[in-house]
């Protein structure tokens, strides 16, 4: 009667644990089905890899490593001037905008999976129909609008307006919608108000999707190249993506854009690394299914 | 945890609100924004070319801030658009002539006579004349381009060509002997993203014809002249004379044809590229030489314009920024650091290497390119049905016609 | 224990009688962002597309011209039936690969993460880059028609063949970068299916295809409907990788519907066309995922 809602929660289970008495056989043809699609995946970075640490004037097929590594290319792009403004710039669009999103998004995806109001349908499809169409015919009206608002060159201009994700809400909705009703009715019952349930059931229990959208999040955000160049008026403001867009000049070598992609993609690599592990920690719902 | 974390970014975020720099904003008088691209090719060079260019006009004008913004090439159309669109953004930005007709016939250019009047004499008149719309200036020249032709003279010896092809006949003279060495006569660029100006237009002036009619009404590409130009494309690339990919591939130099030396010459070809290709194929294999010719012996070679926006607030100080720009002291120093040529007369051309004089040279059968409202729209029309011809999808004829009729049905739609 | 059904009917009640509040309160936050910069600016597009607009900012309203223009465009019907074509290859192959990976995933026990970091590496690069990095890959002396040739096979003109050959490199280029992030959404929806539910299909003697299809794939149903529309979506603007690989050639084969909107938006300047293609492309975008929200994502009984 009295039971807290975290003692409702199901005990973590590993469902791949279950699938331990077959593994031999079917396991190698998957492992190996596995390394296939990883090496399809894995070539072109080895490509970009190599062409990065070629002098500038190799063939641009690369077959084999060249015989003059050379780190110039790699040195010329971080030595850039404002190099370090531009990577701040760039984590400091990325974590917010994660921040602000998934908190936002998993209030709306909770709204749109679990409460009604009038026209939550109609929201939920108008949301997702701004996706659909397509940035460049919103350009201008979107500048124009942050302009009149004083937004320009700002770092406000450069997250804010991006933060509206539809991909986000819907995400956080379809698997919202998954959870178990008896969860939120024993929740009812102990008391429990509209804020707690939200925090302490719904957030914990979305963990997985939470992490997952917070790398994708991260990702959109630091690879974005379009908005940030239009908001940018000085260099201060530029992120790194369009800062190493400055370096180029216009025959530039395929070997420094091949740098500049090897470095700006790092940062990513670190959040998906320590990301990753909280996708590990599922909460499957056995138990309460009757 | 999460509290913290929400805490933390509503903190960041009332900060930034109010942070950032609020760039250098064009009200209030004697403020003058320029946007500038990557001329100067080396980064670090640039940004002290243009600090020195500030540092030097701020001396001789106590009285106007001069900032010089340095953009990307990358996403020029999308950033200028948005600022004239918006009002905020430059007193002064790098155009192209095309694009400067482009900006001006939508209202976000205005014209700038004033600028240059005291000495407009001294300016190259084809380079004044490509900025001159409804009979006033929308852009002062700062540098000029010129392209010329380079050769390999090491593939050119291989295959026992002794003298480097200087009109169409010898190239096509030239080709089976060096495609039998498994080399590409001529160097041809048709990827779409490609301006004609740098592969088919400058043919197609060489055989004494134009894209347009003199009074741009009409395209005249379809005229026994284009027809020469597209059928000795088609006919080279039969022997063998031009790129396997030549419909499809972009310009590139280094680790192109020029600069693994598969191709033996290049009749568009800028200093940089040269330099790239020396670089590639060996310095001593490499020979700079006068414009191809056709009938008419021409090259292309546009200038480079600072052009004044309709949202600058004081125009009386861009113009002053502008003509000190071009003024014949940075011109010489800007065309040394960024291995461009002079837009005027009274600037001595590079001097140092041999080959910057063939290509100073080269400037006086530059053509800047044909300037009309619809040049790019029949640009990117002809574009493509090129692309079709040399893939051997359409006939020259049908490849030239169709291209014309729908270049036609553009003109008259107001382009 | 009546008691308590009761107390829980009560709390229903109540609850229910609470909830449009709630709702609209915790929907807020994200409505007034989307209000303010997605409903305006996208309406701002719409009027746009009803005018003549120019960059001075001075336009003249001209109602339904542009549509009509656009309607009588050849170039737009070919760009519509290149778009049509690219996502007809590109949506069925990335949800095939998507769920394909997510699937071996969730049964490799070892070494799981470091697939699943491995596979998502290309979602990391920008469209750019992948567009750089596959031009050579697909180049006619590049690495895959260097190792065919090794095998005496002719070079295949992947970006320079027919239409077909063209949009399906094209389409390969797009699925291999961002098939990460449909991957991870699948595996996520892979974890949450009750492990009972396996069991007892397990006992019941059924073997693993039949299990996958008619217990895994209806479960994943709500989400397979979002990565399918997501997919959609992405491959109707498909633009960026276009833009470096192929420049919508050769000879206009792949000049998809958001080329020919920037191409008339930035480099012509008719932004008022411009916006009028972009209205066309959402309304088809909007009826195919209607379509499919139809098929897939009718409410749960």
């Amino acid at each position: 009667m009295t039971a807290t809602i975290e003692a409702q929660t199901p005990p973590r289970t590993y469902p791949t644990q279950a699938h331990r008495p077959r593994r031999n056989r079917a396991n190698v043809w998957l492992t190996l089905l596995l390394v296939l699609a990883s090496v399809f995946t894995i070539v072109p970075f080895v490509a970009v890899l190599v062409l990065a640490v070629s002098p500038e004037s190799a063939p641009t097929i690369p077959r084999q490593l060249p015989d003059d590594v050379t780190l110039d290319n790699l040195t010329a792009v971080l030595s850039a001037s404002s190099f370090l403004r531009w990577t701040l710039n760039s984590v400091l669009c990325s974590v917010v905008s994660v921040v602000i999103i998934l908190l936002t998004a998993a209030m709306a995806g909770y709204a749109f999976a679990r409460k009604r109001f009038p026209g939550s349908t109609a929201l939920m499809w108008s949301f997702l129909a701004t996706l659909m169409v397509p940035i460049q015919a919103t350009l201008i009206p979107m500048f124009v609008l942050v302009s009149r608002l004083d937004g320009v060159n700002t770092f406000w201009g450069l997250i804010v307006p991006t933060l509206a994700n539809s991909q986000a809400v819907f995400l956080m909705r379809q698997f919202i919608r998954e959870l178990p009703d008896e969860l939120f009715d024993a929740a009812k019952i102990d008391g429990a108000g509209e804020w707690t349930v939200f925090w302490r059931l719904v957030l914990p229990l979305t963990k997985p999707v939470l992490a997952t959208l917070g790398i994708f999040v991260f990702l959109w955000h630091w690879n974005d190249f379009l908005w940030p160049l239009v908001i940018a008026q000085t260099d201060e403001m530029r992120t790194l993506t369009v800062g190493l867009s400055t370096l180029n000049a216009e025959s530039v070598a395929r070997a420094r854009i091949m740098a500049s992609a090897a470095i700006s993609v790092v940062p990513c690599l670190i959040i998906f690394g320590v990301l990753q592990r909280y996708l590990v920690n599922s909460v499957a719902t056995t138990g309460l299914k009757g | 945890m999460r509290g913290q974390l929400t805490f933390v970014a509503v903190a960041a975020l009332t900060l930034a609100a109010c942070g950032g720099s609020d760039g250098e904003s064009t009200d209030g008088g004697g403020s003058v924004t320029v946007w500038m691209y990557p001329v100067v090719p080396d980064q670090d060079a640039s940004i002290e070319f243009w600090d020195q260019v500030e540092t030097d006009f701020e001396t001789g004008h106590d009285d106007i801030d001069l900032t010089i913004e340095l953009l990307p090439w990358e996403g020029r159309d999308e950033k200028i658009a948005t600022a004239i669109a918006s009002g905020e953004g430059p007193d002064l930005v790098l155009l192209t002539p095309d694009q400067t007709l482009q900006y001006q016939s939508t209202g976000g250019l205005k014209p700038m006579g004033a600028a240059v009047e005291e000495n407009r004499d001294a300016f190259l008149p084809n380079a004044l004349d490509s900025v001159t719309f409804d009979d006033e200036l929308y852009g002062v020249p700062i540098y000029h381009t010129s392209t010329t032709t380079v050769y390999n003279t090491e593939v050119l010896e291989a295959a026992g060509i002794s003298e480097v092809p200087t009109t169409w006949d010898d190239v096509l003279a030239a080709a089976p002997k060096l495609a039998a060495n498994g080399v590409a006569a001529m160097d041809y660029s048709g990827s779409p993203e490609m301006t004609l100006n740098l592969s088919f237009y400058p043919l197609l002036w060489q055989a004494g014809g134009t894209v347009f009619t003199d009074d741009g009404s009409d395209v005249a590409f379809d005229g026994p002249e284009g027809h020469a130009a597209l059928q000795f494309l088609v006919d080279l690339q039969e022997v063998g004379g031009l790129p396997a990919d030549a419909a499809t591939k972009p310009n590139n130099v280094e680790g192109g044809p020029l600069g693994t030396g598969t191709a033996a010459m290049g009749y568009a070809v800028t200093a940089p590229e040269v330099e790239q290709m020396k670089a590639g194929v060996g310095a001593e294999n490499v020979v700079v030489g006068e414009p191809l010719s056709g009938v008419e012996q021409v090259s292309f070679g546009m200038p480079g314009v600072l052009s004044l926006t309709s949202i600058s607030e004081d125009e009386q100080a861009a113009m002053e920024v502008a003509a000190y720009i071009a003024s014949p002291e940075v011109a010489t120093a800007l065309n040394d650091a960024a291995g461009t040529f002079p837009a005027r007369t009274d600037v001595e051309p590079p001097t140092g290497d041999e080959m910057l004089t063939v290509f100073n040279d080269a400037l006086q059968y530059a053509n800047p390119g044909e300037v009309t409202p619809s040049a790019r729209q029949v640009m990117s029309v002809l574009s493509s049905n090129i692309q079709a011809a040399l893939q051997g999808s359409k006939s020259v004829e049908d490849a030239l016609a169709d291209a014309a009729s729908e270049a036609r049905d553009l003109i008259a739609r107001g382009g | 224990m009546t008691v308590q059904r009761a107390a829980v009917q009560r709390a229903s009640w109540r609850q229910r009688a609470r909830d449009p509040g709630w709702g609209l309160l915790f929907v807020l936050p994200m409505l007034v962002l989307f209000v303010i910069f997605r409903f305006v600016p996208s309406l701002g597009a719409v009027g746009m597309s009803l005018t003549d607009y120019r960059l001075s900012g001075d336009f003249s309203f001209v109602g339904a011209d542009n549509y009509v223009r656009l309607f009588e465009d050849d170039l737009f019907f070919h760009s519509l039936r290149v778009t049509l074509l690219y996502a007809a290859i590109c949506v069925p192959l990335a949800l095939v690969v998507a769920l394909g990976t997510a699937t071996l995933l969730h049964h490799v026990v070892r070494g799981q993460s470091v697939f699943r970091g491995l596979l998502f590496l290309p979602y990391v690069t920008s469209f750019v880059m992948a567009g750089i990095i596959w031009t050579w890959i697909y180049e006619s002396d590049g690495l895959i028609n260097g190792l065919l040739e090794k095998l005496g096979v002719g070079p295949v003109p992947f970006l320079t063949g027919n239409q077909a050959m063209v949009l399906a490199s094209l389409a390969v280029v797009s699925v291999w970068k961002s098939f990460g992030y449909s991957m991870l959404i699948l595996v996520a929806g892979l974890k949450n299916i009750p492990e009972d539910i396996v069991e007892a299909a397990k006992l019941d003697g059924a073997g693993p295809c039949s299990r996958f299809w008619r217990i895994t794939i209806p479960l994943l149903r709500p989400v397979i409907f979002f990565v399918l529309v997501i997919e959609t979506i992405a491959a109707f603007q498909v633009f960026d990788t276009i833009y470096v690989m192929t420049g919508g050639g050769p000879a206009r084969a792949s000049y998809g519907l958001v080329y020919m909107l920037y191409d008339q938006g930035f480099k012509f300047f008719d932004f008022g066309y411009a916006a009028t293609v972009g209205v066309v492309l959402f309304l088809v975008v909007f009826l195919i995922s209607l379509v499919q929200r139809y098929v897939l994502d009718r409410e749960k009984t």
